[in-house]
């Protein structure tokens, strides 16, 4: 605890004078020493000061120790993803907050309020958080130093922004010789790699991690790594493997009580069964996992919009029509732009095909094309195009959109 | 006109066997090509 900075607070607080606190104790310039921290106080002078100001130094030290406790065990929610838990350790910290500036663990603790509210996806709390950190950050340690970076990382990916948070991870595990013991980092590594679309390494931080979380026996985190290799798996085209993981999910989010977990292992399920041709299951997957989906969110629009487009393949064109007009006002209503613009061509292309072709190419491409989408869900509708203007003898069009899927080499 | 369709020809085949991704040939008038994949999916767990 720092003794000189809580004297000040309190002696300030009862409205006392420097000379008033001191008489009899120390000096005045002694006091005004020991209150900058610019003196080492031996104990009997600071317990004379604390039992003038009514305060008990053990209970100071006690305070001290549980503020160490707690944000350990604030981080052991954290890790153990324990999100139901966790508010009530977080409250227990809050409640002798006005404590906290003068530990030994201050940084440590303002750090872990930010880890905190970035758990909890409060985001602007978390921004106004790091900005504060921020300030403060030349007088941190080496470790302190290392987590904010960290969880600088963990902001970014909240906020989508993949590359950066990728770069900070990066540099984080080469500064640590490529050692950590840290399952939720190497999680953090495996997912961010995930959302960039480097399956590879994904893989490779997602088994690494999978390893320390079971050695950990750390079950919830076990699940959210299996989901992730089974999503890398699928986009790696090793199906028996990403079968084996989406089993493996099935069976045991239940047993784990992790209900919230299966409309999207379900989801998942039916991509990869999509991917491997076996269309049926895959609708029977996707719309298992729209069975569980209680509200009309994203995940739900998601779903109902890869049943559209199973619907549509396999010509059930009323049930496709159904959906995506479904798809069409939910879009709206979520202010999904995406599946709107989407929704809309399949629609338009059901009714006049040569139409929506012209709305894909004014409205459509563009949009995908601006938010990076993927260059394989791209591909399928510059084909489209490049053979709609092949077909009506307008080359130079047909060459502008197989360009597009050759990168140029044309 | 002929050459211009021939060299159109190579194009689509050229584009056929370097295109990592699975091209139906096909009309306007059918149905649009599908490859499941242009949604957000698969679902990511989440980042906590």
């Amino acid at each position: 605890m720092e003794f000189g900075a809580l004297i000040k607070f309190y002696r300030m607080q009862r409205g006392m004078t420097q000379a008033e606190l001191a008489k009899g104790i120390c000096s005045v310039p002694h006091l005004s020493k020991i209150e900058n921290n610019s003196k080492e106080a031996n104990v009997d002078t600071i317990s004379l000061l604390l039992e003038r100001l009514s305060i008990s130094i053990e209970e100071m030290e006690e305070k001290e120790e549980q503020i160490k406790f707690l944000v350990r065990e604030l981080s052991g929610k954290i890790i153990f993803y324990l999100k139901d838990e966790i508010d009530g350790t977080y409250q227990k910290l809050k409640n002798i907050e006005h404590l906290i500036p003068f530990s030994k663990h201050f940084y440590i603790c303002e750090l872990y309020k930010y880890r905190y509210l970035l758990f909890k996806g409060l985001f602007e709390e978390a921004e106004a958080q790091r900005d504060l950190l921020y300030k403060q950050k030349k007088n941190f340690s080496q470790h302190e130093n290392y987590l904010f970076r960290y969880y600088n990382a963990i902001f970014l990916i909240l906020k989508g922004q993949y590359k950066n948070a990728d770069d900070i991870l990066d540099t984080l595990y080469t500064e640590n010789d490529h050692e950590t013991t840290s399952g939720e980092f190497l999680y953090h590594r495996a997912l961010v790699k995930s959302l960039l679309e480097q399956s590879g390494h994904a893989i490779h931080f997602g088994n690494m991690a999978l390893q320390i979380f079971m050695n950990q026996h750390n079950f919830i985190r076990i699940l959210n790594t299996l989901m992730l290799l089974g999503i890398n798996y699928t986009h790696s085209n090793i199906y028996e493997e990403a079968q084996g993981c989406f089993q493996h999910l099935i069976r045991n989010a239940e047993l784990l009580k992790e209900e919230k977990m299966l409309p999207q292992i379900y989801h998942n399920m039916g991509f990869l069964q999509n991917k491997m041709n076996n269309v049926k299951e895959a609708l029977y997957y996707y719309e298992k996992s729209l069975e569980l989906q209680p509200n009309l969110n994203q995940h739900y629009l998601v779903t109902l919009y890869s049943i559209g487009e199973i619907h549509y393949s396999l010509k059930s064109i009323d049930k496709a029509r159904e959906c995506f007009q479904e798809v069409n006002s939910l879009s709206k209503e979520l202010g999904n732009k995406k599946y709107r613009l989407l929704a809309d061509f399949y629609l338009l292309h059901m009714a006049i095909p040569q139409k929506a072709l012209k709305y894909l190419e004014a409205k459509v491409i563009p949009y995908l094309e601006e938010a990076n989408e993927h260059i394989d869900d791209l591909t399928r509708f510059y084909k489209m195009l490049s053979d709609y203007y092949n077909e009506n003898g307008m080359g130079n069009n047909a060459i502008k959109y197989l360009n597009k899927i050759t990168g140029g080499i044309l | 006109m002929k050459k211009f369709a021939a060299l159109l020809f190579s194009v689509s085949l050229l584009v056929l066997f370097t295109s990592n991704t699975v091209v139906k040939s096909q009309k306007v008038s059918n149905d649009v090509a599908y490859s499941g994949s242009i949604n957000d999916h698969p679902i990511h767990p989440p980042v906590g």
